[in-house]
């Protein structure tokens, strides 16, 4: 697969357009890739790593044998992210830079290897707009929090800004152990609210929709709250409500089969 | 989800409690193939894709999620999937009125 792959590049670099921009060639280095070559070479890998998995995968008759793949060949994320941190850090402070971080980003990284990532994304790329993208993928991990702090702070779009502020308040709302916490989410809710509503969020809506169906759910629907009413049609179109089982225990459950 | 659900509803088929569901499937139609040929026996609203305005309103991001409400409609339970056994035995005996309730624990399940 590997040979194949390089092959491919070669034959787009030959043709490749856009020429009149490239970099001096350093004479120590003959053998420089375009980093923007490099990284593309290297996503398309690991998209036929990923297709070539899904064969096997679909060929595998048992339990046994699927599980057996998955430990020995689904593509290792981690093996790929080092090859866009060497990008990154190739190209220091450039656009590929940031992109290949930034797709690093979202291949299941340890946690050494995300704080590496997210310190060259601080150190080099603040400005980058693309850094709206990596929020949404932390959740926890010893450098997340600074991380996102850092964007809210320095991050010169407001875009940037809002999803940081955004994530640091659902991860404050998700790790909520008690009081201070949840207050903490909701100062956090509060802000999304007051400074960025218009931006959009990427599952859909803006950030201040979600922003505010957060604080509902904060102020109605955590534990010991009484439970909002639901109205509404069972499969049969027949009208019901929530307080119809009221006395009894209810087992609410959100569910869909898909 | 479905076989601890129908055994659930098996076991305290007696008692003061019930599985409501809020589907998000596609059609009302879809809906009750489901029920038919899973023999889901209890009572769902139907929210449309996605769970609709109800989903939207209990701000729900992932399925299933499950709230165990107790007699007095109080939260007692959220999570990602089924509600421990013993705090749901604890609700029923509470609303069969064979113990006093007890205040809410701080926490939530995942």
């Amino acid at each position: 697969m590997l040979p194949l792959a390089l092959l491919g590049l070669t034959s787009c670099l030959i043709a490749a357009p856009g020429t009149l921009t490239l970099p001096v060639q350093e004479p120590t280095e003959g053998r420089r890739v375009d980093p923007a070559d490099a990284l593309a070479d290297l996503q398309q890998r690991y998209q036929e790593a990923q297709v070539a998995f899904g064969k096997l995968y679909q060929s595998a008759k048992t339990d046994e044998e699927r599980q057996k793949l998955f430990q020995e060949s689904y593509p290792k994320g981690a093996e790929y992210a080092r090859e866009a941190l060497a990008i990154g850090n190739d190209a220091k402070g450039t656009d590929v830079a940031a992109e290949a971080l930034v797709w690093a980003m979202q291949l299941g990284l340890d946690s050494d290897m995300q704080t590496k990532v997210l310190k060259l994304l601080l150190e080099n790329h603040i400005d980058s707009e693309s850094l709206g993208d990596v929020c949404f993928d932390l959740y926890g991990g010893p450098a997340t929090d600074e991380f996102l702090k850092e964007l809210v702070e320095k991050s010169p779009h407001d875009a940037v800004k809002g999803k940081a502020l955004f994530q640091r308040a659902s991860i404050a709302k998700d790790s909520s152990a008690g009081e201070d916490d949840e207050k903490a989410a909701l100062a956090l809710f509060e802000q999304v609210i007051e400074s960025y509503s218009g931006i959009d969020h990427p599952w859909g809506g803006t950030l201040g929709e979600m922003a505010r169906s957060n604080v509902f759910e904060i102020e109605n629907l955590g534990i010991g709250k009484i439970c909002p009413e639901i109205t509404g049609a069972d499969a049969d179109g027949v009208e019901f409500k929530l307080t119809d089982y009221k006395g009894k225990v209810i087992f609410l459950d959100f569910w869909g089969f898909w | 989800m479905f076989p601890h659900e129908r055994s659930l509803v098996e076991k305290h088929k007696d008692a003061p409690f019930v599985i409501i569901g809020v589907n998000s499937d596609e059609s009302a139609e879809q809906l009750r193939e489901i029920q038919k040929k899973e023999n889901l026996t209890w009572r769902s609203f139907f929210a449309g894709r996605g769970g609709g305005e109800i989903a939207k309103q209990f701000n729900v991001r992932g399925w299933p999620t499950v709230y165990l409400l107790d007699k007095d409609m109080k939260i007692r339970f959220k999570g990602h999937g089924s509600p421990p056994d013993e705090l749901i035995e604890e609700l029923i005996a509470e609303a069969a009125g064979k113990v006093p309730a007890k205040p809410p624990e701080k926490k939530s399940g995942e």
